[in-house]
């Protein structure tokens, strides 16, 4: 009898346009939109944006380095300490670890490319609106950074940066990539003062800012990822809703009726809501997660972990598809489904991160794990990104656990005596 | 075969149905006839088991089906007022969905959903979805479902509301076949008295959540046997000659509806030419006056001092 339920409720839904947009067309439109359009911001991937950088040097660093080196010779510092710092001096030439380690390094390429371009033609490239920042580096600039580095001579040098305000993002890039080799130049140096065995070019790889890198080195998690499942648990909710309110118009038309008359236990009526919810469950997150493997090649590494989460998932779901059908049976209305799909689902969502992290306090993004969504799209995560089963198994627990707690509600809510609608 | 004893619902301080005693033969259909709000739905709910008296009892061959509903509902089939069908499935889906929850399988349940189909006229659009039928279609088919299972009682709560003449022959005419053919136990509810003069051997007439006369047609017309029914046209509504006929001390109730008034008076009584006389007064033209037996819309009109669809 449970198959003619669940038969009835397919035919009920596929002939439904307006659900089926809800249920299956929206969030195959959201995951796409928002896939695609943080897609750059969150991947790791290809990054559209390039900063086109100007770099205009006045000086010479090699003649430069030699008249550090002239200047060395002729101070008062031990023999020892003089060879050591020219060492280190042809290692640390600022103008050329700036290039090599920054400008032109192999990682950043897909970043910045970078142009070298004469002095006299600096007014030339800042009326270029190509360019998002310009380097000019005065002469001198070398063996002043020297001097003051390994001389103690007060006189410290500056580099000017021309920034194109109208490319913002990119020159906000080189910016934080020039900050960042400045504190590691400076840092570098320092070390170099007392240890000049530390003192290398090695240690002065500067990491790629923009790339999102997993600490335990786990499958970087993709936004198209993060919104196949975002979208797919928060809207997995609307069919518990849908199915409240069903059952609610099944008791107002006095179908309800026409089940009890043909003595159909209401516990086996209860049964079937619950089971068909579950389903009913199941199969949305099945088609949204198939259509995402499709066309976007959201795929799972274990896909029994990943089965085991959906039906899960689908047991919170069927339990408060069960709680909504006895409380609109309650109250003799759909207020309680129409106020779960439009309120508890939307902060549902929020809280458990279906639109990605909208909350930094911890406190919050407890609770959310404590939603059948927040949980389902941790678990889910997990096994994306490679986890082990053992790794989720907090948030099985808690699903379950919210399924029995819900469904138990739903049966003390239930009203006993199976009647005609008021 | 079924009897229902003394049975009352009361809602808070609202008691919906006091007292009411109603019995059904075998093979017999009775009428169960009263205005909007009397009370019909709810003893139908209280006898299909659907909802529990406050007082009284159901029994069925004489045992209570209070405790254990199931043998009532076994033979029992319940056409709702409202259309208790899924709109969206066609007829046919919506009679395998019922079929199968009454558990009828395979070739039976085939023969049965056939079997309806030609029975209610449906079976060329039994692949239509519901939505898409006529108000009589949809009532048909809302016949059909609770016929499903071969019934040997079946109750109709007002199965012909809203639709149009036609259909309701229909209706009417597969409801006497029904009764005639199968010896079908029928309780006809309307506050349509025509039909339930074509279709009942006996008849309750309800007002108030209480039975206020009972028995055959002609039993109950008797009840009126000492008085006639007049009833009066107009050329145009006239209040002033409605209120004019209330003053005559032999007519017993008046009523008026548009251009019709219609009075009930002892059977003696001759009073054509103060009818007439009243017209002039108030300057109302009267195109027909016709004397008639009464009918059990005039019993019932007598009986409550309304008219049954007021």
């Amino acid at each position: 009898m449970i198959v003619q339920f669940i038969k009835k409720q397919l035919l009920l839904i596929i002939r439904n346009p307006q659900i089926l947009l809800i249920l299956i067309g929206m969030p195959l439109i959201l995951i796409t939109i928002l896939g695609f359009a943080l897609g750059s911001v969150m991947n790791g991937g290809e990054v559209s944006v390039k900063a086109k950088v100007a770099i205009i040097e006045h000086g010479d660093s090699d003649q430069e380095l030699n008249h550090f080196l002239k200047k060395l010779e002729s101070s008062k510092l031990p023999q020892e300490a003089k060879s050591a710092i020219s060492q280190s001096a042809k290692q640390l030439l600022p103008v050329e670890q700036l290039k090599s380690e920054v400008l032109k390094n192999p990682e950043l390429k897909k970043y910045i490319s970078v142009h070298e371009i004469e002095p006299e033609a600096l007014k030339e490239t800042k009326d270029d609106d190509s360019y998002s920042v310009i380097i000019e580096i005065p002469e001198g600039f070398s063996e002043q950074i020297l001097s003051s580095m390994f001389l103690k001579e007060e006189e410290r040098p500056q580099l000017k940066l021309y920034r194109n305000e109208g490319k913002e993002l990119t020159s906000n890039l080189t910016e934080d990539l020039l900050t960042s080799f400045q504190e590691q130049y400076s840092l570098a140096a320092k070390i170099g003062e007392s240890d000049e065995s530390i003192l290398s070019a090695d240690s002065m790889d500067t990491e790629v800012i923009g790339k999102v890198s997993n600490v335990e080195d786990r499958e970087p998690l993709t936004s198209t990822a993060y919104y196949a499942v975002g979208m797919s648990v928060m809207f997995v909710l609307y069919i518990a809703s849908n199915m409240g309110s069903f059952a609610y118009q099944e008791k107002e038309d006095h179908v309800f009726d026409r089940m009890i008359l043909a003595n159909v236990s209401i516990w086996k009526y209860f049964t079937s809501i619950l089971l068909t919810t579950i389903i009913l469950a199941a199969l949305q997150l099945g088609i949204l997660f198939g259509v995402c493997a499709l066309f976007y090649g959201v795929t799972w590494p274990a896909l029994g972990s990943f089965l085991l989460v959906t039906i899960a998932l689908s047991l919170a779901v069927g339990s408060i598809g069960a709680l909504l059908t006895s409380l609109n049976y309650r109250a003799h209305s759909e207020t309680f489904s129409n106020f779960f799909s439009t309120v508890i689902v939307t902060v549902f969502a929020f809280v458990g991160g279906s639109f990605g992290e909208m909350f930094s306090s911890d406190f919050i993004r407890k609770i959310g794990n404590l939603t059948p969504n927040g949980a389902g799209m941790t678990a889910y995560f997990k096994l994306f990104q490679g986890y082990p089963l053992s790794s989720v198994q907090s948030e099985l627990l808690m699903l379950v656990l919210f399924s029995i707690i819900i469904l138990i509600l739903a049966v003390l809510l239930f009203p006993k005596e199976g009647g005609t609608a008021k | 075969m079924l009897e229902v004893v003394s049975l009352s619902k009361r809602y808070k301080k609202n008691k919906a149905v006091d007292g009411v005693n109603i019995f059904l033969e075998k093979g017999e259909t009775v009428g169960l006839l009263g205005p909007n709000g009397a009370g019909k739905s709810t003893i139908i709910s209280m006898i299909s088991s659907l909802i529990s008296p406050s007082e009284g009892d159901v029994r069925l061959n004489n045992n209570s089906i209070l405790t254990s509903p199931g043998k009532l509902r076994k033979v029992l089939g319940v056409v709702p007022q409202e259309i208790a069908l899924y709109t969206d499935l066609t007829a046919k889906e919506n009679l395998e969905f019922f079929g199968k929850i009454h558990r009828l399988k395979g070739k039976k349940l085939k023969e049965r959903i056939e079997g309806i189909l030609e029975q209610i006229g449906l079976a060329e659009r039994q692949n239509d979805v519901v939505k898409t039928f006529s108000g009589g279609m949809k009532r048909r088919l809302n016949i059909g479902v609770a016929l499903l299972h071969d019934p040997e009682i079946l109750i109709m709560d007002e199965p012909t509301v809203g639709i149009d003449p036609q259909s309701r022959n229909y209706i009417l005419e597969g409801v006497k076949r029904l009764n005639r053919e199968k010896n079908m136990t029928i309780l006809y509810t309307s506050h349509y008295m025509e039909e339930v003069e074509f279709l009942c051997d006996r008849i309750y007439i309800m007002d108030k959540g209480h039975i206020i006369a009972s028995g055959t047609k002609d039993e109950i017309k008797s009840i009126l046997s000492s008085e006639s029914t007049i009833l009066i046209k107009l050329d145009k509504s006239s209040p002033a000659f409605t209120e004019k006929l209330k003053e005559l001390a032999f007519i017993k109730t008046v009523t008026s509806h548009e251009k019709t008034v219609t009075i009930v008076i002892p059977k003696e009584v001759h009073p054509f030419n103060q009818i007439f006389q009243l017209a002039e007064e108030t300057d109302a033209a009267i195109v027909t006056i016709d004397r008639q037996t009464p009918t059990l819309e005039d019993v019932f009109l007598h009986l409550t001092g309304r008219a049954l669809r007021d």
